[in-house]
C-alpha cells in the first residue's frame, strides 16, 4: 500500500476510534446524538453532560498525548541515533514520579477514599511532578554538555539519573512506609487520560502544536544526525545545539503529559518504528506520521481500557504496554524490513 | 584559494600535525599521501572545520575559517568521510537533500528538490534515488556521498580515501569524476589516497605527510620519488615514469 493511502487509512481509523470512544461506555450515546451534539442541536442535557464532562475531554486527551509522545519518540530516535529511544529515554517519568511522591507523601497532596485513591491537590502534584522532570532534564543536559552532548553521554547519564531518582523514590517510600500514600503514588504513575482537566488539555494541545513546528524546523538536522555527528557537522548543523533543542523540547513535552496524565509507555517507542516502516526515514514525514500513529494507538488503547472490562476501567498506561509490548517484540524479531529496529 | 598556515594539532599531548603549511588553487586535484597515522584524515578535518587546530590558521578565499559560520563553511566545502557506521535507512534522495541544509531554513523548497535531482542525474545515479543509503555497494555509496557534497555547489571537495574498498573499475570512475569536477567546475579537490600510483596519475599536486609534518609538497613526479617513498614508508619502490606507476620492489 502506498504511504499516502496508509496515512489516509490511519486518519479514517482515528476518526472512527474517536467516534466509538464518544459513543461507547456504561452510558451509551447514539451516533445521531453525537451528530446533534457537534452541530449544536442536542437537547438532552444528560448526554451533553456525559460528553462534555467525561468523554470528549478524555478522547481529546488521548489523541493529543498520543500525538505528542509519538512525534517526540520519532525525533528522539533520530537525535540519539537509537531505534530503541523513546520520550522516556531521559527518564523524566522517574523524576516526575519522585516529584509526585513528594507532593503526595511529604506535602499531603493525596488521600485514599472508600473506592479510589484521591489526589487532593492535583495542581500541586502535577506541578511538583513537572518540576522534578524539568530538574532531571536540566541535570542530564548540563552534565552531557560538558562532554559534548554525544549520543552515548546523553544515554548513559540519563540511565544513571534514572537509577538515582528511582532510588530516591524507594527511599521516600521506605521512610514513610505508609501503604496508603505508597498506593497513591503507584496509582498516580498509572497513565490515565481521564485525569487531565480542560485547562491541562489546552496546555497539552499547545505543547503538541509547538513541538511539531519545532521538530519540523529541525527535520533536516535530524536526518543528518541520524547518519552521524560528523556528517551533520560538515553539512552545517550545529550538532550540540540541534540535539539539545530536540531533546529538551521532547523531554519538556513528555514531562508535561506525565505531570497531567501519568506514565504512558510504549507509544513513543512503537509509533516511531511503525512510522519508519510505512513512510521511510525522512523526519519531515516520520514525525507527523508518528504523531498520527501515536494518537491512534493511544485512542484505541483508551477505548479498549474503558470497554473491555466495563464498568471497571483499565488505566490507559497499562493498556498501551499490553498492546505495545507484543508489537515491539514483533518488530524486533524482524516482522518487516527491520534494519532500523534491530540494534 | 585555500591557504593552510602553521597548523598544529595534538592528541593527548603528542603532535598529530605540526607546522603544516601550503597554498592550493581552484580547479586543482591534490592528493594527500603518507603512512597510517601520518595525519592525513586529521588534516582534512582541520580544513573542514571539524577539528580546531591548537595553532595555525586555515584561509579560504582570504577568509579565516574560524570566522565562518557553520552554514557558510558548509556552502564552501563538501566533505566525503571514509565510511559511515550508522544504520540510517534514509533514501538516497532524502540523504542528498539533507546536504542542502546550509541553504534551507525549516523545510526544503522546490528548488532544493530540483537541485538534488540535477546532481543525481549529473553523477548518473538517478536510479538510486529511492534506495536506502544502508543498502548501497561501495562504489554507489561513494558517488552518493559525492552527490551530497556537491548539492551545495562547493568550491572545495574534501575526500577521505574515496577509493578504499572499491574494485579497480569504481576506483578509476571515482578518480575520473574528481578530475572532471576540478577541470569543468573549478572545484579544488583534496583527497587522501593510499595508492601511490593513483596519486601519481590523477593529481596536480601531492602533499606527502610523515609523522604530522609535510615531508614533500609539489608536482606528483617531484614528490613521489623513490627516495621520498623509502624515507616515509620504509619500503623500496621503482617509479615507472613512462606508465606513471609506483611498484614495490620487495
Amino acid at each position: 500500500m502506498k504511504p499516502s493511502w496508509t496515512v489516509l487509512l490511519f486518519v479514517v481509523l482515528l476518526l472512527a476510534t474517536v467516534g466509538l470512544s464518544l459513543s461507547l461506555g456504561s452510558y451509551e450515546i447514539r451516533w445521531g446524538e453525537l451528530l446533534s451534539f457537534f452541530s449544536g442541536r442536542l437537547q438532552d442535557l444528560q448526554v451533553k453532560k456525559v460528553l462534555l464532562d467525561m468523554r470528549l475531554k478524555r478522547v481529546l486527551t488521548a489523541v493529543s498525548v498520543g500525538a505528542l509522545l509519538g512525534s517526540a519518540g520519532a525525533a528522539m530516535q533520530s537525535a540519539l541515533r537509537n531505534p530503541l529511544a523513546s520520550p522516556f529515554t531521559l527518564g523524566v517519568q522517574h523524576a516526575a514520579a519522585l516529584g509526585a511522591a513528594i507532593a503526595l507523601m511529604v506535602l499531603y497532596g493525596g488521600s485514599i477514599g472508600r473506592f479510589s485513591i484521591e489526589v487532593r491537590g492535583p495542581y500541586m502534584v502535577a506541578s511538583l511532578a513537572f518540576l522534578g522532570a524539568v530538574l532531571q532534564i536540566f541535570l542530564i543536559l548540563v552534565l552531557a554538555y560538558r562532554v559534548g552532548v554525544s549520543v552515548y553521554a546523553v544515554i548513559l547519564i540519563a540511565i544513571a539519573m534514572a537509577f538515582l531518582t528511582q532510588a530516591l523514590l524507594s527511599l521516600l517510600q521506605y521512610i514513610f512506609l505508609n501503604e496508603i500514600v505508597v498506593a497513591a503514588v503507584v496509582f498516580w504513575t498509572f497513565g490515565d487520560t481521564s485525569r487531565a482537566s480542560w485547562g491541562e488539555l489546552l496546555w497539552i494541545c499547545l505543547a503538541v502544536g509547538g513541538l511539531l513546528v519545532l521538530l519540523l524546523f529541525y527535520s533536516l538536522d535530524l536526518d543528518l544526525l541520524s547518519v552521524s555527528d560528523e556528517v551533520a557537522e560538515s553539512s552545517g548543523v550545529k550538532v550540540r545545539r540541534a540535539r539539545m533543542a530536540v531533546l529538551v523540547s521532547c523531554a519538556l513535552g513528555t514531562a508535561l503529559t506525565v505531570s497531567f496524565v501519568g506514565i504512558i509507555g510504549f507509544v513513543g517507542l512503537v509509533a516511531g518504528q511503525m512510522a519508519r516502516l510505512i513512510g521511510g526515514w525522512s523526519n519531515r514525514k516520520v514525525i507527523p506520521l508518528s504523531g498520527l500513529i501515536g494518537a491512534l494507538t493511544l485512542s484505541v488503547a483508551d477505548l479498549l481500557g474503558r470497554t473491555l472490562m466495563s464498568p471497571t476501567t483499565i488505566p490507559v498506561g497499562i493498556m498501551t504496554s499490553l498492546i505495545g509490548a507484543p508489537v515491539l517484540i514483533y518488530l524486533l524479531l524482524g516482522g518487516s524490513h527491520a534494519q532500523g529496529v534491530r540494534c | 584559494m585555500l591557504r593552510v598556515l602553521g597548523v598544529e594539532v595534538r592528541y593527548n599531548g603528542s603532535f598529530a600535525l605540526e607546522g603544516v603549511e601550503f597554498d592550493l588553487r581552484e580547479g586543482e586535484v591534490v592528493s594527500i599521501v603518507g603512512p597510517n597515522g601520518a595525519g592525513k584524515t586529521t588534516l582534512l578535518k582541520v580544513i573542514d572545520g571539524l577539528l580546531k587546530p591548537k595553532a595555525g590558521t586555515v584561509y579560504i578565499d582570504g577568509l579565516k575559517l574560524q570566522h565562518l559560520k557553520e552554514g557558510d563553511r558548509a556552502k564552501l566545502m563538501g566533505y566525503v568521510p571514509q565510511r559511515l557506521f550508522g544504520v540510517s535507512g534514509l533514501s538516497v534522495f532524502e540523504f542528498v537533500l539533507a546536504g542542502r541544509k546550509p541553504y534551507v531554513r525549516g523545510l526544503p523548497t522546490r528548488s532544493d528538490y530540483r537541485k538534488v535531482q540535477a546532481v543525481l542525474e549529473e553523477l548518473r545515479i538517478g536510479y538510486l534515488a529511492n534506495r536506502s543509503i544502508s543498502s548501497l555497494s561501495g562504489g554507489e555509496f561513494q558517488r552518493v556521498m559525492i552527490a551530497k557534497a556537491l548539492v551545495t555547489d562547493p568550491k572545495i571537495l574534501l575526500m577521505d580515501e574515496p577509493t578504499a574498498n572499491l574494485d579497480p573499475y569504481f576506483q578509476r570512475e571515482i578518480l575520473k569524476l574528481s578530475f572532471s569536477l576540478a577541470r569543468e567546475k573549478g572545484i579544488l579537490v583534496l583527497m587522501v589516497l593510499h595508492d601511490l600510483t593513483q596519486a601519481l596519475r590523477y593529481s596536480d599536486k601531492v602533499i606527502m605527510l610523515h609523522k604530522g609534518r609535510i615531508h614533500a609538497f609539489g608536482e606528483p613526479s617531484a614528490v613521489l620519488t623513490e627516495d621520498n617513498i623509502e624515507e616515509v614508508y620504509g619500503i623500496k619502490v621503482k617509479v615507472l615514469k613512462d606508465v606513471k606507476a609506483v611498484v614495490p620492489l620487495s
